[in-house]
């Protein structure tokens, strides 16, 4: 990240605090943000959901649910979806985007490829073993 | 002839001057008595016919409370059924108003309400012959639906390929009503043969004898109650339709759905897109919003038309579901709830006006 980001730069936890298939909800900066580790990939969402701000982050992580034709479905990437715990809308923890309209309806991020991302997003680094949320 | 439709329009070019300007998507013809199709049975079941005293197609349990259910000026002479004299018809509905085209949609989709399926085939075979020998051959504004046996989708659809290619059939027609939601694949080979034809899928209001009522409450006790509910078993069947699939397997395929109303369908709409964004996962196959779905498959015709108090309350309902893409026209003629193009509406936008009488039509028929 660029240096005249540093005050952006929040420490959130140990790398050991938050082992895969678990997350950290916390606040950061006023906000309240889901630090998840998907297999020592580590992604980091708001905690409110777009649809009516319902804490995102406490909903169940399952897969991608798709189907090339009717009946004929495919569970893929396990983990790596959260559910809205209120009305279960899906979102792909690496992205943000919902599942089922993945241009228009998304939450707050942080991608991996750090250098990928616009504005309006959140990052998240691992730093000397620690998990840094950066407010972008 | 007077007919709202053929109202000026400004700047008719070439193309123009060829647009149909009427076409009536739901006009009931009639038998004058299950004697006419008896030529056209197989031998067996016209001795079936004749042996059991078979009158009549299952009948709906409600008297119908206004002219028998009829126009009663349409009954020929008096005698016969309402729909069961071409001349007549052809002079009230065709020459009166000035259709163009007339979707011939009988009584017959009451075959499927027969248990026995066998039958069911031979008789809709037989009407579909008599159709096309004694209507569709007498006026060139004729077009037709073919009767199906909906208790057996393999024979159903044995006879869209029989007939399905003939460019005087348009549709096949079936009731709302129905032994278990349209949607599952029980009835897949049908809508393949309709897909494979060309042909739409032409739904309408009933659903009596082997077939569920229009209320998941149950039958209610009055035509009135029947009549008003019928609109349950549609919204049924479209949700059905799209969330199980089917225009997945059959994209070439489309609804038609006649005397069933329409100001339902934004609501389904809404809420199957609502409840879709949340439950997906169950349906993964809808990659895209249902209401699209219902928009680009499903077309309604307009009678019997929502009469609100306030005219501008229906044309906000067109504008709600699209109706400049998914609404036609129907008269139901010669039925007791039979719409007149020039009464039934309020006063509508030219453009929409020309997509409901004539174009939507045109382009889902290829006519």
């Amino acid at each position: 990240m660029a240096s005249n980001a540093a005050t952006k730069r929040h420490v959130v936890a140990r790398v050991g605090d938050i082992p895969p298939g678990e997350r950290l909800i916390t606040d950061v900066a006023g906000r309240s943000i889901g630090v998840f580790n998907v297999d020592g990939r580590f992604y980091a969402l708001r905690n409110s959901c777009p649809h009516q701000g319902g804490p995102l982050c406490l909903g169940r992580t399952v897969g991608l649910v798709l189907a090339t034709r009717p009946g004929e479905i495919s569970y893929t990437r396990e983990g790596e979806i959260l559910r809205c715990p209120w009305h279960g809308w899906e979102f792909d923890l690496a992205t943000g985007r919902s599942v089922f309209d993945p241009n228009r309806t998304r939450v707050k991020s942080y991608p991996v490829e750090v250098e990928e991302l616009q504005a309006e997003t959140y990052t998240v680094e691992i730093e000397r073993d620690r998990v840094v949320v950066i407010l972008t | 002839m007077s007919a709202v439709a053929h109202e000026p329009r400004p700047a008719l070019d070439g193309e123009s001057l060829r647009e149909l300007s009427l076409i009536d998507c739901d006009a009931h013809h009639n038998w004058r008595g299950v004697k006419d199709v008896l030529p056209y049975l197989p031998r067996y079941w016209a001795d079936y016919v004749v042996e059991s005293q078979f009158k009549s197609l299952p009948n709906s349990p409600y008297p119908k409370g206004v002219g028998g259910g009829e126009r009663v000026d349409a009954r020929p002479g008096d005698v016969g059924s309402a729909g069961s004299d071409v001349d007549l018809f052809r002079r009230q509905l065709l020459d009166e108003w000035g259709v163009d085209i007339a979707i011939l949609t009988g009584q017959f989709y009451n075959v499927a309400f027969l248990a026995n399926a066998g039958f069911a085939a031979a008789l809709s075979s037989a009407l579909n012959d008599w159709m096309i020998d004694a209507w569709l051959s007498q006026d060139p504004r004729f077009r037709g639906s073919l009767t199906v046996p909906m208790q057996d989708p393999q024979a159903a659809a044995k006879e869209i390929d029989r007939l399905g290619s003939r460019p005087d059939i348009v549709q096949i027609l079936f009731s709302a009503g129905s032994r278990m939601p349209y949607g599952q694949q029980f009835y897949d080979p049908i809508w393949e043969a309709c897909e494979r034809n060309g042909l739409v899928a032409g739904m309408h209001f009933g659903g009596i004898g082997i077939m569920n009522p229009p209320t998941s409450a149950g039958w209610p006790s009055y035509y009135l109650e029947w009549h008003t509910s019928m609109s349950q078993a549609f919204q049924a069947q479209v949700i059905s339709l799209v969330c199980e699939g089917t225009f997945q397997k059959f994209p070439g395929l489309h609804f038609a759905l006649s005397e069933g109303g329409f100001a339902w369908m934004p609501h389904v709409m809404w809420r199957l897109d609502k409840n879709w964004k949340a439950l997906r996962s169950e349906c993964p196959w809808l990659t895209q919003k249902p209401s699209e779905i219902i928009v680009e498959h499903f077309r309604l015709t307009t009678q019997p038309i929502e009469e609100p108090d306030d005219d501008k309350h229906l044309l906000q309902i067109f504008e709600m579901m699209d109706a400049a893409h998914t609404l036609m026209f129907s008269s139901d003629y010669p039925h007791w709830d039979f719409d007149s193009p020039q009464q039934a509406f309020p006063r509508l936008p030219a453009d929409l006006k020309r997509r409901i009488f004539a174009e939507n039509a045109r382009e889902l028929y290829g006519l």
